[in-house]
């Protein structure tokens, strides 16, 4: 039975195969070929619409809309949207998408018209592990250094106490490293946490972690994809040295109601969407953990008063005016709480934006978007004696206006403009009896417009070009310290409420270029200048959550990156396997790190702890990965080096940065076994992190204080670790109204004692210095039922 | 007076541990061994005694031998005022013990610059070095009461030692409290409560808590590599503190010791970096003069409320 099952599952792998390679054959024609009827055309007229998933009406981006008779075609956008010129006439078109059944319809097109394309889902069928929107698009395409996840696809990675998570399935990635073990921060390229862009639907997020970052702030339940950019953005897009990863939130529209969700041993989640009236939908999710919940039932009032939770809720509602106007509304709200009985902490991100999506003409679409962001922590306690709140944040208010232009099908232009509003409040301490105590906020305003354009030169290069301007300013009402060579204030000037005292423009050009050698191969080139105004005062490796985000100034220049990368893509195996090597160099430029024991927080002269210097990371990345099949996944290598020269820092030397890896290797691969079971294994290797070891000691009344000789001269053993899941999904039962699937996975499977942390202590008898090895994990079993209604 | 940060630090690590059953174990790690330095400690105090310098030798960090003491140093302390100039010469009472002391008591006096020289040929070239540093004693903080209230929290029992004083108003204030229990001096940079005025600059501090104690009751709830770097109380244990009012590099050096002594722990510290000092020529270590308020209370029996 279990043979005959094999034999029909190869057959029909075998068509997909040969299907998938007709729709790549189509649209290298259709990307390369130039019509001759362009030459001599008759009446032109624009066929348009949308391509939606057939149940879930979600629409799909980068769909393929082919015009058969003319060898012509075109992808939907972000917003699933498709428009292409053509002669008037009668014509096939296939509409196409990776994980969907192509369609062919019939169409005669004798004016302007729109045409809606519902696809069936084909998943069951064809697993897809690293989605590639087009076959072949990652040889096409301009963009180096871009790497997308789906649901699908993050759901696969084995996760962390069962916890599925989209940071945690792109630490997996060529040239990304998790900051340290089990954490949510993440460094691209050698950056530091604080270059990366985090984007919830448009909106940024601070501080993307829960539990002091073991796990993050994204539901998989609602992401739609994940798309991560390491460092040459999207041109709408800026403020960060180092990537962007841009997670969207589910945006379907169901025609009932329905729900997915999970219990696990961490925390539990539930996701309801549906329609209100034909034009309107909507999504509400949760998610809360629940250790807490067990302390309710001990005996000790002290500890049934003590709460450790984290909690998030999404919701969207998105509704259509008109066939060229869409309105979404997003809200996000996610917070960890630590409570005793007398003392607490807490920490969030509340997130709120609309947005206006509007199409202009068949050409021209527009996305217009406010998006409010505030980071917020809280430390309390009632204790007698020593009442005290201290309360941190920043917040951000930002409109922005995006325009995507398609000008022809060869030439497409995005351009806008944004302007952005930032408040810091490093620390508001109150305490009863005694007056409050602020350290001064500062305000500033960032302004940018941009204009990008995409250009298809001929049948072997593609162009990617654009420039970002910023005007970034600091606004008043502050006073500003003039600090002298030895970081001491030799002088404060005020500044009244409003009034803008300093002011940087900067200019980031970017630029792309592909040459595709054939259809199987292509070499690309790519130059970004990023610029960064605000960053991080927080120097621990893992990212606490007392995070003390300040702004460029007079004192601090806004940081700088010159990414220039190239790379080499080859596809096999009709483009079942995609291979690639690129090569990457970052300068950076006034890169901030901090004075030996610098005091980072309630510290109103901070600006007097920032050294700023030179940095420059290098490295190769190779990545090889089958997607699709029983057997899918990917294996890269990463060798790279990232230093820093900064005065003051290392008696001014070279210094390794805390994340420098030079050699990485991620294996990631998944088995669907039976259409019961599927197993997965993640295995990363990577040379131990650079850690500072004491040369010498001296000792003051019997205790011995360590003596430096240089910053990062070691490094922490290699780090390599298993994981592993299984997921098992029974046969539905038609008389159940949900379908269930269990997850097993096991972290760190063959507990590999992978140090956190290097710390010192003095032997109990002989009073003699010694070294201990922290680590945080052995191997981590867990289970997590999962359903669908 | 107390900055709020160590407190919640510290509450957020024990919330961290609790979350996280981590597991620490020893290790044998290889690193160089960095030339040999001076290093010089010492404190000039305003009480009426034999000041004392202590002279030492670095060594390499994991060395299974203690460090050297330098015994054939010539030192000597000067203290100045507008006008007047003292200088005295400090000797060791037992030669090799390294311990350097004025001949004759002596107290120091808030608002006078004491220097110090320590002239040794450390580098064995034949020519004796200077080592020097200087240190002006801040003005005396009056300490009007200290008292300690007995809290419970979270199954545990803890003693909150409280002061009230007035902080000056004029600038940036620092402090450290040092401590005696019955008769026991916890005299262990470690084991120092170091805090500041801000957030309460020139207020006058009414039954502020600047540390928490916990009740010896409470030492099995802690593992014994824990319980050997912590200091508990119990019910009519007598406490004798000394505020100082102390400069910020001599704060700065505390809060460097504290923090650099076991290493740095990669959610709440900082890279690893030197301890700051004021020692000129390389040396290590730190030489400053500070001033003392001190008062006297019993751990009390009952819970305060």
């Amino acid at each position: 039975m279990f043979q005959q099952h094999m034999k029909r599952k190869r057959i029909s792998r075998l068509k997909l195969k040969s299907i998938s390679f007709f729709i790549l054959c189509l649209s290298i024609h259709f990307l390369y070929i130039e019509p001759s009827y362009a030459l001599n055309p008759k009446t032109n007229v624009t066929l348009s619409g949308v391509v939606k998933d057939n149940t879930t009406n979600e629409l799909l981006i980068g769909a393929n809309i082919y015009v058969v008779e003319l060898l012509k075609g075109c992808k939907t956008d972000s917003d699933g949207k498709y428009s292409i010129r053509i002669p008037n006439g009668t014509y096939n078109i296939k509409i196409s998408y990776i994980g969907y059944k192509t369609k062919e319809q019939l169409l005669t097109v004798n004016k302007d018209m729109r045409f809606t394309a519902n696809l069936e889902s084909g998943v069951k069928l064809q697993e897809v592990v690293i989605s590639s929107k087009k076959k072949n698009e990652n040889l096409s395409k301009v963009d180096m250094g871009v790497q997308g996840l789906s649901n699908i696809e993050i759901q696969k990675v084995p996760a962390l106490m069962g916890e599925v998570d989209v940071i945690k399935a792109i630490q997996f990635l060529p040239g990304v490293q998790s900051t340290s073990e089990g954490s949510s921060g993440f460094s691209v390229r050698g950056g530091s946490a604080d270059q990366n862009l985090i984007l919830l639907d448009n909106t940024n997020i601070y501080n993307a972690s829960h539990m002091f970052g073991f796990f993050s702030v994204f539901n998989n339940d609602v992401v739609k994809n994940a798309e991560l950019y390491k460092g040459n953005l999207p041109i709408r897009f800026g403020g960060r040295l180092s990537s962007l990863l841009d997670v969207q939130i589910k945006d379907e529209s169901p025609e009932k109601v329905k729900g997915i969700g999970g219990i696990g041993l961490i925390s539990s989640r539930l996701t309801l969407e549906g329609p209100l009236g034909s034009k309107t939908s909507w999504l509400v999710s949760g998610r809360r953990s629940y250790a807490d919940l067990f302390l309710k039932l001990s005996s000790d009032p002290d500890k049934r008063s003590e709460s450790i939770y984290f909690y998030d809720i999404n919701a969207k509602v998105s509704h259509r005016f008109s066939a060229k106007d869409k309105i979404y509304v997003n809200f996000y709200s996610g917070k960890d709480l630590f409570g005793t009985s007398s003392e607490d902490f807490s920490y969030g991100n509340t997130l709120a934006s609309t947005s206006w999506n509007h199409v202009f003409s068949k050409n021209i679409f527009s996305h217009l978007s406010i998006n409010y962001t505030n980071y917020h922590y809280e430390l309390g306690s009632s204790m007698e004696n020593s009442q005290i709140t201290w309360k941190s944040n920043i917040q951000d208010l930002d409109l922005h206006l995006d325009i995507n232009h398609h000008i022809t099908n060869k030439i497409r232009l995005n351009y806008g403009l944004s302007s952005t509003f930032h408040q810091f409040e490093p620390a508001l301490i109150k305490r009863p009896g005694y007056p409050n105590y602020r350290i001064q906020r500062s305000y500033a305003l960032e302004h940018c417009v941009y204009i990008g354009l995409d250009e298809k030169v001929n049948d072997h290069i593609s162009l990617k070009y654009g420039l970002r301007t910023t005007i970034f300013q600091n606004m008043g009402k502050a006073s500003v310290f003039s600090y002298d060579k030895n970081y001491e204030v030799n002088d404060t000037s005020y500044y009244k409420s409003r009034k803008i005292y300093h002011t940087y423009i900067r200019y980031e050009p970017r630029f792309g270029i592909v040459y595709q050698l054939d259809h199987n191969s292509s070499l690309k080139a790519n130059y970004a200048h990023n610029v960064q105004f605000i960053q991080i005062a927080n120097n621990s490796d893992s990212g606490s959550p007392l995070d003390l985000w300040f702004p460029a100034s007079k004192n601090i220049k806004p940081q700088q990156a010159n990414l220039y990368s190239f790379g080499y893509f080859r596809n096999f195996n009709q483009n079942t396997i995609e291979t690639s090597v690129e090569l990457y160099y970052k300068g950076l430029n006034n890169i901030i790190d901090f004075a030996d024991n610098a005091q980072l927080l309630f510290n109103d002269k901070l600006e007097g702890e920032v050294r700023t210097g030179k940095g420059k990371a290098y490295g190769m990345e190779i990545m090889i990965k089958k997607n699709t099949g029983r057997l899918t996944g990917f294996i890269n290598y990463t060798l790279s080096r990232t230093e820093r020269t900064i005065p003051g820092i290392n008696n001014g030397k070279a210094y390794l940065a805390p994340s420098d890896k030079t050699h990485s290797v991620n294996l990631m691969l998944s088995y669907k076994c039976s259409k019961k079971w599927s197993i997965s294994a993640g295995w990363v290797y990577a040379t131990g992190t650079p850690v500072t070891y004491p040369t010498g000691r001296f000792e003051i009344n019997g205790e011995y204080y360590p003596i430096y000789s240089g910053r990062n001269t070691s490094r922490k053993k290699d780090y390599h670790r298993l994981d592993l899941s299984a997921t098992y999904t029974p046969t539905k039962n038609p008389k159940k109204w949900y379908q269930g699937e269990w997850n097993f996975s096991l972290y760190n499977a063959y507990w590999n004692k992978n140090p956190w942390m290097i710390s010192f202590d003095q032997n109990t008898n002989s009073g003699i210095p010694k070294a201990q090895m922290t680590y945080l994990f052995g191997a981590i079993p867990s289970i997590t039922y999962n359903f669908k209604f | 007076m107390s900055s709020p940060s160590n407190t919640t630090i510290t509450m957020l690590i024990v919330f961290f541990s609790i979350l996280f059953n981590s597991c620490t174990e020893d290790i044998t790690i290889n690193t160089n061994n960095s030339i040999p330095v001076p290093v010089v400690y010492g404190t000039i105090t305003d009480h009426y005694i034999r000041q004392e310098i202590a002279l030492s030798s670095s060594t390499g960090y994991f060395d299974q031998k203690e460090n050297e003491r330098i015994s054939d140093a010539i030192v000597t302390l000067e203290e100045d005022s507008t006008n007047i100039t003292n200088t005295y010469n400090l000797t060791q009472d037992s030669v090799g013990s390294g311990i350097y002391k004025t001949q004759q008591p002596m107290a120091g006096k808030p608002g006078w610059t004491y220097k110090l020289t320590v002239k040794t040929d450390f580098d064995l070239d034949g020519t004796a070095e200077n080592y020097e540093a200087e240190s002006k004693m801040p003005t005396r903080i009056i300490l009007d009461s200290m008292n300690i209230t007995k809290i419970k929290e979270s199954g545990y029992t803890l003693y909150s030692l409280n002061i009230s004083a007035q902080d000056p108003a004029d600038q940036t204030n620092y402090y450290f409290c040092k401590y005696t229990i019955n008769g026991t001096l916890y005299n262990k940079i470690s084991k120092y409560i170091g805090f500041d005025d801000t957030s309460l600059n020139g207020m006058y501090v009414d039954d502020l808590s600047i540390w928490l104690f916990y009740d010896k009751s409470n030492i099995s709830k802690f593992n014994d590599d824990d319980v050997k770097d912590m200091v508990f109380l119990s019910s009519g244990d007598k406490m004798y503190i000394e505020i100082c009012n102390i400069t910020k590099g001599y704060s700065d050096f505390i809060e460097d010791c504290q923090g650099q002594k076991d290493g740095s722990n990669p959610m709440f510290g900082g890279p690893p970096a030197n301890i700051s000092t004021n020692i000129s020529n390389g040396a290590r270590g730190y030489f400053t003069a500070y001033s003392t308020s001190s008062a006297n209370s019993i751990v009390p029996k009952d819970f305060s409320e």
